[in-house]
């Protein structure tokens, strides 16, 4: 009886006290007055995200720390200041879950239990340290004006059907983060022989999403191998006949994780940006407003026209030591496959 | 005037001369340092990099083959077309002024837009000319620009504007009566022009070959755009995928970096020999000049320009102008939707485009005018001084050309944000990282310009008494401004389509219109890329125009 009543007083205080607790990272936050932030996401939207935070923190300043970049380069500058121990950023978000497992075990994130994490799966976050702020699919993409749908691939392995010969499917660079994780996804589950046989159709390779986008809508390859799944969403995809492919065997996903860096000169402001952006909803603004990509979040829907993530069997690595080696390795591999 | 007087004016003179020689002996050693602390830093932290890492360039002949292809012959295309056009449009030739102005139009489209640009013109199937052409030649009728022998042509049209100037330059300044002589003697044009007019315009033909060459090996979009889906990978390329991998592989991209700077050394090593014993000076107290006659096949000469106009700059124009006004560039042209969203995203949705035009400007200007100051001292030091080290210096000035823009711009951020001054993030460390990466070609134009000024006439001033800085502010100055004018304006275009150093380093309040149109390229649509390019190139007209006016105002001496 006693203990019930000890759990019961616990459950009426704990709120009060989380709620305290905020407050005082809130004040910290305004003596803080600004944050920075690192981002892999095209930075066009994330700063109409940032200035959504910021309409809820009007105090911080969020004008002139933001950086955006590809993921090469947002991790080529956060760990130049790292290594410098001059630290100007204060949250990164990265679409490279790798780098995010590497600079955790060396102890360049910090510590922070967002009671966010509670609503992402075991496989998206790293309890105390990350969660993963956006899920990308990277699917096959064609252009109904270019190739009937009844011809279209249905699976990764129709790909490498008599239908589809040289030069007539594109693929990312290797420097692509989204690019690996998607070999790895489908040497996992389809064997080595896959990416053989699909290197044996002498793909071509684009240097960046944008690019194999405006190919595919050109008719120049008939059809995409690795795009962002949200390249084929939106109003002009629509019009320029973009068409996904969700593959019967299932889409590799891509997370980019956003973590707190150790050392950051704002960590109160990048404690109150985390709740924020991982939040129910800071999620459904980011991923499904702002940037028509899938939420890891059960309570937030993929956005409109989309399938739910559920029902696209969606890939994600189960071992993360073989995922790190494999990393390391893919450049290498990438070449002797591919050139 | 008594033996007093004789004395006190010759104590005078050997007080200016010993007083010439400290200012000289302080800007030599100023200079110097300067070059030394912009270059060796940020080029010691980027070499240091590939200590211990694997040699890569020997396990990829492919791309070094395809590096020294892409250089060699765009070097030699656009020397040779540049050279025959700043030849062909002598006085006399229908609208000269319009078609100097335009053939030089390419250096302000970025070699990014002028490849995409193509892209969209000669792309196998969808290419515009190919489907306009297709109807009169046939279904089977394509020109292929994404292929190895359209990145060597695209980059020659985007780099050919250089050899152009710096040889219409040196043309300009040739003593006609040099040609007069040689035609009283009985030599026909044929021969003055390879006895006399060739020989004389060597030293900027060769300084422009050098330029182009290490340009051409150097330019990333390009091969990105259209060598790329041909597989035809160069070094740039190659470092590009080597430094955006994970984990980056800094070392191999740095040992890149080591090929193409030894390469260059080798080239600039070369140079030298070539030009330093022989005496290039046209421009004497002495000259004059006679009236030229009209020259002939006037009408072929203004088309082999409009040639090039039309390949090299309205064709892409138009190209990005088709894309910037249409829903979505589609290979089918029944599907073609005109369309004012692109236009409308980047001038009033896109956050970045007014403060990043902004910014470019600012920064524009401000490179321009410290480069084209700071090149001055230093080509006057190598070329009119006996200071010691004036060869090193020489070598220095010329490094952050010689290693690829990508790998100079990480040792930049290694060393700039290690600094204990406020400046990273700011503006002011993209103006460090400009004047750095801009050196060389400052050095470069006014080195080219005062080989043509010959020392006799800042000598005479120097005799008669004139200090140094009143000899360079009365007798260089004056004579250089046509040439420092055009200098300032290519370096404004050049600082105005920064790249490397600018992504890695910009924070949101000193972003820069090239990172607004990278950014957009690598993840954006590429009809915003189109739509903002046309900003980018507004703002260099603007700039470039005023400075071109002041070029053609009276001189200041």
């Amino acid at each position: 009886m006693i203990g019930r009543i000890v759990l019961l007083c616990c459950l009426l205080i704990a709120p009060g006290l989380a709620r305290g607790a905020d407050q005082a990272v809130v004040e910290a936050a305004r003596r803080e007055g600004a944050l920075a932030v690192a981002s892999s996401a095209p930075g066009e939207n994330f700063q109409k995200f940032l200035e959504a935070f910021r309409a809820k923190y009007p105090f911080l300043d969020i004008a002139n720390g933001f950086y955006s970049g590809p993921t090469g380069r947002v991790l080529a500058r956060v760990n130049a200041e790292i290594d410098a121990k001059r630290i100007s950023f204060d949250v990164m978000l990265a679409a490279n879950m790798a780098a995010f497992i590497e600079m955790t075990r060396a102890g360049k994130i910090m510590r922070y239990d967002s009671p966010e994490y509670a609503s992402f799966p075991a496989g998206a976050k790293a309890d105390g340290y990350w969660a993963a702020a956006q899920a990308i699919g990277v699917i096959p993409v064609y252009n109904r004006n270019v190739l009937a749908p009844a011809d279209a691939p249905k699976s990764w392995l129709d790909l490498l059907g008599p239908r589809f010969g040289d030069h007539q499917i594109a693929i990312q660079n290797a420097a692509a983060g989204t690019q690996f994780n998607q070999f790895y996804l489908l040497e996992r589950a389809l064997g080595t022989d896959f990416i053989k046989r699909l290197a044996a159709r002498h793909p071509v390779v684009m240097p960046t999403g944008a690019q194999m986008t405006d190919a595919i809508v050109r008719g120049e390859v008939m059809i995409g191998a690795s795009l962002d799944h949200w390249r084929a969403f939106g109003p002009t995809a629509e019009q320029a006949g973009l068409t996904a492919v969700y593959p019967t065997e299932g889409m590799p996903l891509t997370l980019a994780p956003v973590g707190i860096i150790a050392g950051a000169p704002h960590s109160n402001a990048a404690k109150l940006f985390m709740d924020f952006i991982l939040s129910s909803e800071g999620q459904k603004l980011l991923d499904t407003d702002l940037y028509g990509m899938y939420s890891m979040r059960t309570d937030v829907t993929a956005p409109a026209g989309q399938k739910p993530l559920a029902e696209t069997h969606p890939l994600l690595p189960t071992d993360l030591d073989d995922y790190l080696k494999a990393s390391a390795a893919f450049p290498q591999h990438f070449e002797e496959y591919f050139h | 005037m008594t033996a007093g007087d004789v004395l006190r004016g010759s104590a005078e003179k050997r007080w200016t001369s010993w007083s010439s020689l400290r200012a000289e002996r302080w800007l030599g050693a100023g200079a110097g340092i300067v070059v030394a602390l912009l270059v060796l830093p940020p080029l010691l932290a980027a070499m240091t990099a590939s200590v211990g890492a694997e040699f890569a360039p020997l396990h990829r002949p492919d791309i070094v083959l395809n590096t020294l292809l892409l250089g060699v012959t765009t070097t030699m295309l656009a020397v040779a077309g540049g050279t025959g056009l700043a030849l062909a449009l002598v006085p006399g030739v229908p609208a000269k002024a319009m078609l100097e102005r335009l053939i030089v139009m390419p250096l302000y489209l970025t070699p990014l837009l002028t490849a995409i640009g193509w892209s969209w013109l000669a792309s196998p199937r969808s290419g515009l000319v190919n489907l306009l052409l297709r109807n009169a030649l046939g279904p089977d009728f394509a020109i292929n620009v994404i292929s190895a022998s359209g990145v060597i042509v695209v980059s020659t049209l985007a780099v050919m504007p250089l050899p152009f100037l710096l040889v219409s330059d040196a043309l300009a300044g040739i003593d006609a009566s040099l040609v007069e002589a040689a035609r009283v003697h009985g030599a026909g044009p044929r021969t003055v022009l390879r006895r006399i007019v060739l020989p004389l315009l060597a030293p900027a033909a060769l300084a422009s070959a050098l330029l182009v060459f290490v340009q051409a090996v150097g330019l990333f979009s390009v091969p990105a755009v259209l060598g790329m889906p041909a597989d035809f990978n160069v070094a740039t390329t190659e470092i590009f995928r080597l430094l955006e991998s994970y984990p980056p592989r800094v070392g191999e991209a740095a040992s890149w970096g080591l090929l193409l700077l030894a390469i260059t050394a080798l080239l600039t090593f070369g140079q030298s020999l070539l030009l330093g014993r022989r005496s290039f000076a046209t421009i004497s107290g002495k000259g004059f000049r006679p009236s030229t006659k009209p020259p002939r096949g006037r009408r072929s000469r203004a088309t082999l320009a409009w040639f090039y106009v039309i390949l090299a700059t309205v064709l892409p124009l138009l190209a990005l102008l088709w894309a910037a006004s249409v829903s979505f560039v589609a290979g089918d042209l029944r599907l073609t939707r005109f369309s004012t969203l692109h236009f409308d995203n980047v001038l009033f949705a896109y956050p970045k485009t007014w403060i990043a035009a902004r910014n470019s400007t600012l920064l524009g200007v401000l490179t321009a005018t410290i480069v084209c100051l700071l090149g001055l001292v230093v080509s006057w030091i190598i070329l009119r001084t006996r200071q010691a080290g004036r060869g090193l210096i020489d070598q220095l000035s010329m490094v952050p050309l010689s290693v690829p823009a990508m790998v100079f711009a990480l040792g930049l951020l290694w060393v700039y944000v290690r600094l204990p001054l406020p400046i990273y993030g700011t503006l002011s460390i993209l103006l460090i990282a400009y004047v750095t990466h801009y050196l060389p070609f400052g050095v470069r134009a006014a080195s080219a310009a005062l080989r043509q000024l010959h020392p006799e006439l800042e000598e005479a001033a120097r005799i008669a008494g004139a200090t140094w800085f009143g000899t360079m502010r009365r007798i260089t100055l004056p004579l250089l401004r046509q040439t420092m004018i055009a200098s300032w304006a290519l370096l404004f275009i050049m600082a105005m389509q920064e790249v490397s150093s600018s992504i890695l380093l910009y924070s949101s309040s000193s972003i820069v219109l090239s990172v607004a149109v990278f950014d957009l390229w690598e993840n954006g649509n590429p009809s915003d890329v189109a739509a903002l390019g046309f900003v980018q190139l507004a703002a260099s007209f603007v700039v470039v125009g005023l400075a071109l006016r002041a070029r053609h105002q009276p001189s200041f001496s």
